[in-house]
């Protein structure tokens, strides 16, 4: 759907279509331009962009997708629309491979438990004090800038969950209800 | 070259409650040095703000070394050590700390001229730093008058008011918003940028993503540490190990 987003605002050709994807969402994301244009390819086959027809006659399929701009359709934008207009959300968060780590660790043994936590957290505000450092250096545009505040938030939130860990573990359990 | 500001070693701090020590920090080496800005962290209880405590010579240790700036803590007078606070160590204390019958700017003063500056020199450095820390005009509103935000950055401007050596701040952005916060951490980042060395006590993780280096305690000791192996300060020689009193 971004690539959707980028050619309502002005036809494009696959390279440009990368190049403006990743600007536009602060370089984090990078895309090969591959991918591109299966997305392309995808998205005609369920009619909501269409390929121009300035290519070159006679050249190869490489060489015509890399110059042939691709245009949005009204379907296009009707999808589009309803893309924005979608507010859901993934549920739960991804399995990432540390979260599984310390849940695991956590109903191995307490000690375990605080080794990895710590572990975790020193290597997460290892990343936290090189992004901010980053930022510090340079004055980037508002989309990178707003990527890095992204990434940094994510960051947090897992440090914070880690200190819920943390807690939970060191906090004896409470007597549950009598009956 | 590092050079340090900040040596603790096997510092540990018991508080007497009722018939048991409680210990607060326990056989804790820590350096902290020359322009580098420091974040500890730790649940509650875990002893960080004592570590600050400890380093402002605010309390004694029951045991160990503190040295800051070369001069070592142990059996110096209260004179002496408010005089080190006043010239070397700027701190900042969550209660904010300002003395409620004096203005914004007088509290900024007040340290500069019981240092021997002049009334005229005082208040051009300290309407500086009330400028830094963006306090609004006028500085000449009482502690009560002002808004938490606003207090805890006079309780700021007056620690930076004139270079440190260290600056302690415990939780110095909880009472701000998360902009007024960064520009504090910013400055934070500038002062070790000029040769000082910072230590931030807090709990958020944003505040310690603008230190170079995170040390988090539980139970009194160091548990994770961002920083490199710590080269020893080669002045302080370790006090032999001693064993404390009733664990909390």
């Amino acid at each position: 759907m971004g690539i959707l987003a980028l050619l309502a605002e002005r036809s494009s050709h696959g390279y440009q279509l990368k190049a403006d994807f990743e600007a536009r969402t602060g370089g984090v994301w990078k895309v090969n331009v591959g991918q591109v244009y299966t997305t392309l390819e995808r998205l005609r086959a369920d009619g909501l962009v269409e390929p121009g027809t300035d290519a070159d006659e006679g050249t190869s399929a490489t060489k015509a997708n890399d110059r042939r701009p691709w245009h949005i359709t009204r379907d296009g934008k009707e999808a589009l629309e309803a893309w924005f207009d979608d507010a859901s959300i993934e549920p739960v968060p991804g399995r990432e491979e540390f979260l599984v780590k310390v849940l695991l660790a956590v109903s191995r043994s307490p000690r375990e438990a605080l080794a990895v936590i710590d572990r975790q957290r020193t290597e997460l505000y290892g990343l936290v004090q090189a992004e901010r450092a980053t930022r510090r250096r340079s004055a980037p545009d508002l989309p990178t800038d707003l990527m890095a505040e992204l990434v940094a938030a994510r960051h947090e939130a897992d440090l914070r969950w880690l200190d819920r860990c943390e807690e939970a573990i060191s906090t004896p359990p409470t007597e549950g209800p009598r009956t | 070259m590092t050079e340090a500001v900040l040596t603790l070693r096997q510092v540990s701090k018991a508080y007497r409650h009722g018939m048991v020590d409680v210990v607060a920090v326990r056989d804790l080496d820590l350096q902290l040095d020359a322009g580098t800005v420091t974040a500890i962290m730790g649940p509650s209880g875990s002893g960080k703000s004592t570590v600050l405590h400890l380093a402002a010579g605010m309390v004694h240790a029951t045991h160990g070394i503190i040295r800051v700036d070369g001069m070592e803590l142990a059996g110096r007078s209260p004179a002496e050590l408010a005089q080190l606070r006043r010239t070397k160590v700027g701190v900042v204390f969550q209660q904010y700390n300002l003395v409620p019958s004096l203005t914004a700017i007088e509290n900024v003063t007040l340290p500069l001229e019981l240092d021997g500056m002049g009334v005229r020199e005082a208040r051009a450095i300290a309407t500086e730093a009330l400028e830094r820390v963006e306090v609004p005009t006028p500085h000449d509103r009482y502690p009560d008058d002002l808004s938490g935000g606003q207090q805890q950055r006079v309780a700021i401007a007056r620690a930076i008011a004139v270079p440190r050596r260290l600056v302690l701040a415990d939780e110095p952005t909880g009472a701000l918003d998360t902009l007024t916060g960064d520009k504090i951490m910013d400055l934070f980042c500038s002062l070790a940028e000029n040769g000082a060395a910072v230590a931030v006590v807090t709990h958020e993780p944003r505040v310690a993503s603008f230190a170079s280096r995170v040390v988090t305690l539980r139970d009194g000791r160091r548990v994770s540490d961002t920083g490199a192996a710590v080269a020893a300060d080669p002045d302080v020689v370790p006090p032999p190990p001693r064993r404390l009193g009733v664990t909390a």
